[in-house]
């Protein structure tokens, strides 16, 4: 490696480079941006990012969620004591059972499957790992293909 | 001036920067005129402080340069990881490294005897992504050698031999484009 060479083709590409002119953006890209805006601003306060919105809607929105979030805790904290909410708490405990009954079926699934991989032995895992790794290579390069062949401009 | 106005005004004095700024880094056309729309939209949001103010154009370019890196890292990290092992007359950085100072005296002559902008123009969009990006971002962005690799999430030392041998390609496929605009066989 030349580092005088490397120093002087530096210079010149950088010279190169930077004397390139702005290149010409296509004149639609113009009407493309003001009809995007144009669709923007025809949606409704309410439609739009929450950062758009008017401040006085900001704030009040701002308000009412922190009262719904505050209101929630405290139903939360109390619902045990409160009468009405009984029939709901019940109904939260069946789902829980159900939850558990779900909890119990997969962890005996999963012990089944922890004695089989036991029983497989090493070579066996290590074969499988290899096809799963020569899989997702194979994945990869295939659709490195595809790119290469039909989404790169050449 | 109403406001519609006053932002195709800034958008007509803008637009070639920010899809220059896109188009060299993306190297796609419809890809980059996406990213300078996402731009121009961005700064759409904000015109009430751009519209007037003298850096407009540095945030412009900092946003489009940002936007094309993450499109870049975003949608093609993966499909090039196998198409940049095995790309033939990519590699041009290596097989050059005995080149002899005239070489490039010969490039510098020839680049100034021909109207090479849209040559250099060319040959810098067919240099692949690992190259052509921190060749971009150290010539035309002013970025360093730490903070290439700081944004491209890449080593220092790859980073400076992604540039080295970026410049020999870009000199290699130049010599041959101008030989034969100047002395067509």
């Amino acid at each position: 490696m030349n580092p005088e060479h490397q120093e002087h083709l530096e210079r010149e590409i950088d010279r190169a480079l930077k004397a390139l002119p702005d290149i010409t953006a296509p004149e639609h890209l113009l009407g493309r941006v003001l009809a995007r805006i144009e669709v923007g601003a025809a949606k409704p306060w309410y439609q739009r990012a929450w950062s758009d919105w008017p401040a006085g809607a900001r704030f009040s929105s701002l308000v009412l969620l922190s009262v719904a979030f505050a209101g929630l805790c405290y139903l939360f904290w109390k619902a045990p004591e409160i009468q009405f909410l009984q029939p709901l708490l019940a109904k939260l405990r069946s789902l829980a059972g159900i939850a558990d009954a779900i909890w119990s079926v997969v962890g005996t699934f999963l012990s089944l499957l922890t004695m089989a991989f036991r029983r497989l032995g090493t070579g066996v895992l290590i074969g499988c790992a290899a096809l799963v790794f020569l899989g997702y290579a194979l994945f990869l390069g295939l659709g490195s293909v595809f790119f290469r062949a039909a989404l790169v401009r050449r | 001036m109403t406001d519609a106005q006053a932002f195709e005004t800034f958008m007509r004095n803008y637009q070639n920067m920010v899809f220059s700024t896109a188009m060299r880094l993306v190297a796609n056309q419809a890809e980059a005129e996406d990213i300078t729309q996402e731009v121009f939209l961005k700064a759409f949001e904000r015109f009430d402080q751009l519209g007037t103010s003298p850096t407009a154009g540095g945030w412009l370019k900092t946003v489009a340069t940002n936007m094309s890196l993450n499109h870049l890292s975003r949608y093609r990290a993966r499909w090039t990881f196998f198409s940049e092992l095995a790309k033939p007359g990519h590699d041009d950085g290596e097989e050059d490294r005995n080149l002899d100072i005239a070489d490039t005296h010969d490039f510098a002559a020839q680049m100034e005897r021909a109207d090479s902008h849209q040559l250099v123009e060319q040959a810098l969009q067919k240099l692949p992504d690992a190259q052509r990006v921190p060749l971009v971002l150290f010539h035309l962005e002013g970025l360093s050698y730490e903070e290439i690799a700081a944004r491209l999430h890449v080593s220092l030392g790859k980073v400076k031999t992604d540039i080295f041998r970026a410049r020999e390609a870009l000199r290699k496929r130049l010599i041959t484009k101008l030989e034969g605009e100047i002395c067509p066989i």
